[in-house]
């Protein structure tokens, strides 16, 4: 299957960006594809589990994990 | 006359306000190197979705003025704001995180998840909001 990845380096994020990439998430999800994040800084990835958001985007150590990974 | 303790911040209602808030903040973390990476993590993501909420609600459609003060105490770090905006109508002990795959609505649980104390009251025509985090160890 063809993974459809949105990378990009972000430091910090807030709960505008948890919205943003559960958006992705969906629009790639609807169209086969999918999304995942890689390479979490400290505070990326506080927020993603404070908001619960690690039970439906697994975060991947690296890009190239994200890429292979099933 | 004594002096407002700690720094603060005024700027208008718009996403650019919040880059200066992160700035304000790294210059806070400079002058008070002894607070731990995880209580200014913490204190940055709910100081965030405060000014985040602020910014996008206070206004109703136009832009208004607001001012944070922040201050590091030896046992806490807290943050004050106050905007002339539209009430907001929220009762904090109710607040809950949406579903997962819910695209807003995170902001204030995630605020309250991120620190010890989160409050809002209305005085007169004017918000105010109160951010405090224990320091670790504290």
């Amino acid at each position: 299957m063809a993974a459809e990845g949105v990378l990009c380096t972000r430091q910090f994020i807030d709960s505008a960006g948890v919205g943003a990439v559960i958006g992705g998430l969906k629009t790639a999800r609807q169209a086969g594809g999918d999304l995942r994040i890689a390479s979490l800084t400290p505070q990326v990835a506080s927020v993603l589990q404070l908001t619960n958001l690690d039970r439906v985007l697994r975060p991947y150590d690296s890009v190239a994990g994200a890429l292979g990974g099933g | 006359m004594v002096a407002e303790p700690g720094v603060s911040l005024t700027a208008p209602t718009e996403p650019a306000s919040l880059d200066r808030l992160h700035d304000l903040l790294g210059a806070v973390w400079a002058a008070h190197e002894d607070v731990g990476q995880a209580d200014r993590m913490s204190f940055a993501i709910a100081v965030t979705e405060i000014a985040g909420n602020i910014v996008a609600h206070a206004g109703g459609g136009r832009s208004l003025d607001f001012s944070v003060r922040i201050w590091v105490g030896p046992q806490h770090l807290e943050a004050a704001f106050e905007d002339p905006g539209q009430r907001v109508a929220v009762d904090l002990s109710a607040v809950e995180m949406p579903d997962d795959l819910a695209e807003s609505g995170r902001g204030l649980a995630l605020a309250l998840r991120s620190v010890d104390h989160l409050e809002y009251r209305r005085e007169g025509e004017t918000n105010h909001w109160r951010v405090i985090r224990r320091r670790a160890g504290a």
